[in-house]
């Protein structure tokens, strides 16, 4: 069985868990990243939405993979973690990730210029470094190369910041990137791992 | 249903009518014994309830208000099925469950039209449900007269005078340290341990020495944390605790040092670990409890199923 499941239709969910997920559109792309939570009677999404951070019932049509990183028994723990960083947190949407985290109560960590500026993508890996004891991805094997370089330029433009400080820090991660990252649970998960993967999960995607 | 009463009819012995004018010993011994139960069963429900034995048959009744008389029907229907903690109802059910099985005798057993005889004949026995955890472990702060240490499994005193004193277990390592507060009134950290039954007396075991201008807000933080039912809203709390502490560095360590024992739960331990993380790098004292929380954590974790 292929263990990518659409989070609304499948049974699968008799156990707690934490799982990534991703909505699709109509091409079968995916387009969004989340976090699926399940806790006993609760299904729940973790996202930020380009504007704020939501954590509520799922209601849209995910597929997800479960991550082997978040053992069942600490799902509680992720949960009032989730919470308190939804106090206090305030992303600004950007295509920029470099090793940040949520510290407790959502306290931004980050020792870069860029600050909390992210994607959907870079939230929830900021949500998962914050839990985990190590890194979640290997952040460095995506260079810039994975985002125009034009982009980065408009957007210092746009913000005010200085092109240099914030470069290292300009990657783009994928949300098809994120879930087939639940393939794996060695962290951090590189780059090398998660496209050895990659051609699978979008086939299962376009033809389901 | 709603009645003002239970009844229990002892109708035939050995196939005799039962007058209670004219009884039997082995009539008598059984009705006594089951009034007797059914006496202690209404006792450890309401001081409220009457009694009436009647003759016909031997008959008795306990009667009170519906609501009492209710309250003893959930208690029973409770143990019948097998979910009743309370030693005084299930072992006085069974006593009574006893003699309604024993073929001798023919007993009514009747709350309003109910009948509660057949039920209790056919149940399984009626056995006090044995709550999944028989102890619970608690931080607490205690303090006291710091009076003495030592023995080969270690442990110190803090003496309230009169012969009272209470016994705090620590390790060999600890007592270097708490030997320098002998004869001062010092407050601990501790996790005590309390047994259901309350037979065995409470085990404390030492955690940490805690600062005096410490203590209040630590036993607010605590009273608040046990008093919350529900596991995440308990979590949370501790996040609120620090974020609206003065002294997060200081509560931190003290976490972390609170919570390093395999009795407490996972995500418990692992919320210390969570909102510990980001002062490891700037203070030695929680970078040094933290990994030996971390030990913790890991030795709780069951494997993971690999994919």
């Amino acid at each position: 069985m292929f263990e990518i499941i659409n989070t609304l239709n499948e049974e699968d969910i008799s156990e707690n868990f934490v799982a990534i997920g991703n909505l699709i559109n109509e091409d079968k792309e995916p387009f969004h990243a989340a976090l699926i939570i399940k806790y006993n009677s609760f299904l729940l999404q973790y996202h930020y939405t380009g504007s704020d951070i939501e954590l509520s019932d799922v209601n849209f049509e995910y597929f997800h993979k479960r991550t082997n990183t978040i053992h069942k028994d600490e799902i509680p723990a992720f949960i009032a973690y989730c919470n308190s960083i939804k106090k206090n947190a305030n992303p600004t949407y950007g295509y920029f990730y470099s090793g940040e985290y949520y510290d407790n109560k959502g306290v931004h960590f980050s020792e870069k210029a860029i600050g909390e500026r992210m994607t959907c993508v870079g939230f929830c890996l900021n949500v998962l470094k914050g839990f985990l004891e190590n890194d979640y991805l290997n952040y460095i094997d995506w260079d810039s190369s994975t985002h125009s370089n034009e982009y980065l330029l408009k957007y210092a433009e746009k913000y005010n910041l200085n092109v240099d400080e914030i470069q290292e820090s300009h990657r783009r991660i994928r949300p098809i990137e994120i879930l087939t990252s639940g393939f794996f649970y060695n962290i951090p998960i590189s780059k090398i791992e998660i496209d050895s993967k990659l051609d699978q999960v979008k086939e299962y995607l376009i033809h389901y | 249903m709603s009645t003002d009463k239970i009844e229990i009819k002892l109708t035939y012995v050995d196939d005799e009518y039962v007058d209670l004018s004219n009884m039997s010993v082995k009539a008598l011994e059984s009705f006594l014994s089951v009034t007797n139960s059914l006496k202690n069963i209404s006792e450890s429900v309401s001081d409220q309830f009457t009694f009436t034995i009647k003759s016909g048959s031997a008959y008795a009744s306990v009667n009170g208000s519906q609501n009492d008389i209710g309250n003893i029907y959930s208690k029973i229907d409770e143990a019948l099925k097998g979910e009743s903690t309370d030693e005084i109802i299930t072992s006085n059910l069974r006593n009574i469950q006893k003699e309604i099985q024993n073929t001798v005798f023919k007993y009514q057993f009747l709350y309003g039209s109910e009948i509660l005889d057949t039920r209790i004949r056919t149940a399984k026995k009626i056995a006090k449900k044995r709550t999944k955890q028989l102890f619970e472990n608690k931080i607490e702060i205690v303090s006291g007269f710091f009076n003495q240490i030592g023995g080969n499994d270690p442990n110190y005193h803090f003496d309230y005078g009169n012969g009272n004193r209470l016994t705090i277990d620590c390790t060999i390592g600890e007592t270097e340290e708490l030997k320098e507060y002998l004869y001062k009134t010092i407050s601990s950290l501790v996790i005590k341990k309390t047994f259901e039954d309350g037979q065995i007396k409470p085990v404390f075991e030492h955690k940490s020495i805690i600062e005096d201008e410490l203590v209040y807000p630590f036993k607010e933080f605590l009273i608040n944390y046990y008093q919350t039912q529900d596991l995440i809203k308990r979590l949370e709390s501790i996040y609120d605790f620090i974020d609206n502490s003065e002294r997060k560095e200081k509560y931190i360590e003290l976490l972390l040092k609170a919570f390093k024992s395999s009795v407490f739960n996972v995500s418990e331990i692992k919320t210390i670990l969570v909102i510990s993380k980001s002062f490891q790098g700037k203070n030695e004292n929680i970078r040094k409890n933290r990994a030996e929380l971390l030990k913790v954590y890991e030795s709780l974790l069951t494997p993971f199923a690999n994919v």
